[in-house]
């Protein structure tokens, strides 16, 4: 397989439903579709940058990806091993985490250097004064030095947090970390500077990330490709310039042209999509193509069959019915 | 100075907390005219928030106003009793909180909620608020008006219920709005609609508007004023123009430079490094000296005083007195 040594993760028809029940006294369960057949593959060494605005199934997606939730349907394939069904602690020390608020995912009553360690206790990395020099290296990896070990995460700024978040993620080696929006919860000051941190990281130590966001100009700055989901579907995915040259999709279209620019005259010239209404229910999801109810070029053809997502030009993938002639 | 509807001068705010005195506002002192918006833009604790809760006599129990005027309308705030405070906020001063999630009550029908605050504010009547409210909710995009009022709060999504926020706000035609943050907790799409929505209805009631925010891009869309906060402090104020094509203070240059733009390539960006300061130890001199890359001794011993290089256009840096040209 010479597709192994390319791709680092590959991901065909990737599903998953979650059941909600109705009520106390009914028997019967809706399913929510969060992430409803989703393909994609991200190379070694590339950013994969997942945009969508909240409830579309990029979390779900992300955190499918590494089984924190089990996929209904689908596969996972990570260095050309299947990892959908496969006991995953050995996969935990290639594939991390960062999460997105950096308040709610440090434990509170452990030390930054416990924070830390702990991966490294759970999948025996290292001991004693082994695991303390490697504490420090990480610490210092990110941006923080060696007193900070014996703090609690309370003495830290968001900023901070966040870099504690990062080393910890780094601490087993990985290969492949998914950055479920890791900058969203900072001051803008600040995000620039994890960005920065996160990309000469993945220079210095070959890494690959599946980058979340819904800030679409952060997304585009660190991504080789970005895919765009709308109620659980991938839409669109393409190279990030063409993306953003070339939106093909309606949806990635209204999404960019809604992104404010920090320039008054370029501002005031640039006129908007504005989206009616809002985001139909994943419960209960439009018939043929998701975005029909919200799309401003919806023909009856996008009511009655659902989109192939398929090659538009090389290497952009659309899923939409302008593009089937 | 007679089209001001408000003014701030020479605001100092203070916090009491068990860790010592936090010095939140130190000298803020701005304007906004009549039918103008102003943005407010600045890190997490840099005070955005606080003025404006001080504007409004909303800070926590353990939050003073040292010392300052804020006029509005011509009358002084500071002066007002309790009981005409209430009714100046919400009347004449509208606000809208960041948050569209908590900032509604969960048991309360929508409905419920917004004739409320209309029959406590204005003459009106229980049936004339409601038809009021169909009015209010039609204005701010709701669909099926009628039918909405009677659901509750879970029931509405992000930005729906920031659009009940906005028509609450708004239900008595207040002058000025306060906006906090209004779509930091909606999507790109939504914020969208929200931001067309106040522009419109700035143009439509000629109110003034103050938009805090941390996202420049909304306040190059929609202000016509900039006033930049850090450490407590206004560091720059300007038109929009001023701060956005020929900014002086290294913050707000700082801050204009770390922000990935559109048309921009994959080069690097170029942070600011450093942390915001603390506020209950706050440095000595200026309170961006620790991450300014244009630093001088002067700056780690004195603040430094706002000057204005225009009319209008004025910034607090050490760089800007005579003396220090060419730095």
């Amino acid at each position: 397989m010479s597709s192994k040594h390319i791709n680092i993760l590959e991901v065909k028809n990737l599903t998953k439903y979650f059941s909600v029940n109705k009520g106390l006294f009914s028997n019967q369960n809706s399913v929510v579709k969060a992430v409803d057949d989703v393909s994609f593959s991200i190379a070694k060494g590339e950013t994969l940058g997942l945009v969508g605005e909240s409830g579309c199934g990029k979390t779900t997606a992300g955190r499918t990806v590494l089984r924190l939730h089990e996929p209904t349907k689908g596969q996972i394939i990570f260095d050309g091993t299947d990892i959908t069904k496969v006991r995953m602690k050995p996969y935990r020390k290639k594939m991390q985490m960062i999460f997105q608020d950096p308040y709610a995912s440090l434990n509170p009553r452990m030390t930054v250097g416990d924070i830390i360690g702990e991966p490294m206790d759970i999948h025996k990395l290292a001991k004693g004064k082994e695991r303390k020099d490697r504490i420090y290296h990480l610490l210092e990896l990110v941006g923080l030095n060696k007193e900070h070990a014996n703090r609690y995460p309370h003495e830290f700024s968001g900023g901070q947090r966040q870099r504690v978040g990062i080393a910890r993620a780094l601490a087993v080696q990985p290969e492949f970390i998914v950055c479920d929006e890791p900058i969203s919860a900072l001051d803008v000051s600040i995000q620039a500077q994890i960005v920065n941190m996160l990309e000469d990281l993945q220079n210095s130590l070959g890494l690959t990330y599946l980058f979340i966001a819904h800030d679409l100009s952060m997304v585009k700055h660190i991504s080789n490709r970005v895919g765009v989901m709308y109620l659980g579907k991938l839409v669109e995915l393409a190279k990030s310039d063409e993306l953003y040259d070339k939106p093909a999709h309606p949806y990635t279209q209204a999404l960019l042209s809604a992104i404010p620019i920090a320039d008054p005259k370029a501002s005031k010239e640039k006129k908007r999509i504005i989206l009616e209404g809002d985001v139909p229910s994943p419960i209960d999801p439009p018939s043929g193509c998701r975005f029909r109810t919200r799309c401003p070029y919806a023909t009856k053809i996008c009511a009655e069959i659902e989109p192939e997502f398929k090659e538009i030009s090389p290497s952009h993938m659309c899923a939409c019915h302008l593009y089937n002639k | 100075m007679k089209n001001n509807l408000l003014e701030i001068n020479n605001l100092y705010t203070t916090f009491r907390t068990y860790a010592g005195k936090v010095y939140a506002l130190n000298n803020v002192s701005f304007s906004i005219g009549k039918g103008e918006a102003v943005g407010v833009v600045g890190e997490s604790g840099s005070g955005k928030s606080v003025t404006m809760l001080s504007i409004m006599r909303l800070l926590a129990e353990n939050g003073f106003v040292e010392s300052g005027s804020i006029i509005f309308d011509n009358k002084n705030l500071s002066e007002l009793t309790d009981k005409q405070m209430q009714d100046l906020r919400g009347n004449e001063i509208g606000m809208i909180f960041q948050d569209p999630m908590t900032s509604l009550n969960p048991v309360f029908t929508i409905g419920n909620q917004l004739v409320e605050s209309i029959v406590k504010h204005t003459k009106l009547n229980r049936s004339e608020a409601k038809q009021k409210a169909v009015e209010l909710l039609k204005m701010v995009g709701i669909p099926s008006p009628e039918k909405r009022l009677k659901q509750y709060p879970h029931e509405f999504s992000g930005g729906m219920r920031q659009r009940v926020m906005i028509a609450m706000a708004l239900s008595c035609e207040p002058k000025l709005l306060i906006a906090d943050e209004p779509t930091t907790a909606l999507d790109v799409t939504i914020q969208a609609q929200i931001i067309e929505l106040m522009k419109d209805l700035k143009e439509k009631l000629n109110m003034s508007i103050i938009l805090i925010t941390h996202d420049l891009g909304l306040v190059a869309d929609i202000c016509e004023k900039v006033v930049v906060m850090y450490g407590g402090t206004i560091v720059e104020q300007g038109t929009t123009e001023d701060i956005f094509y020929n900014p002086q203070h290294p913050y707000t240059k700082g801050l204009l430079k770390c922000i990935p733009r559109m048309n921009m390539g994959r080069e690097r960006l170029k942070p600011i490094e450093g942390q915001p300061p603390d506020m209950i130890n706050p440095p000595k001199g200026c309170p961006f000296v620790e991450r300014c890359s244009s630093a001088m001794k002067i700056c780690e011993l004195q603040k430094p005083i706002y000057t204005e290089i225009k009319k209008g256009h004025g910034a607090a840096c050490w760089l800007h007195e005579a003396g220090s040209k060419g730095v």
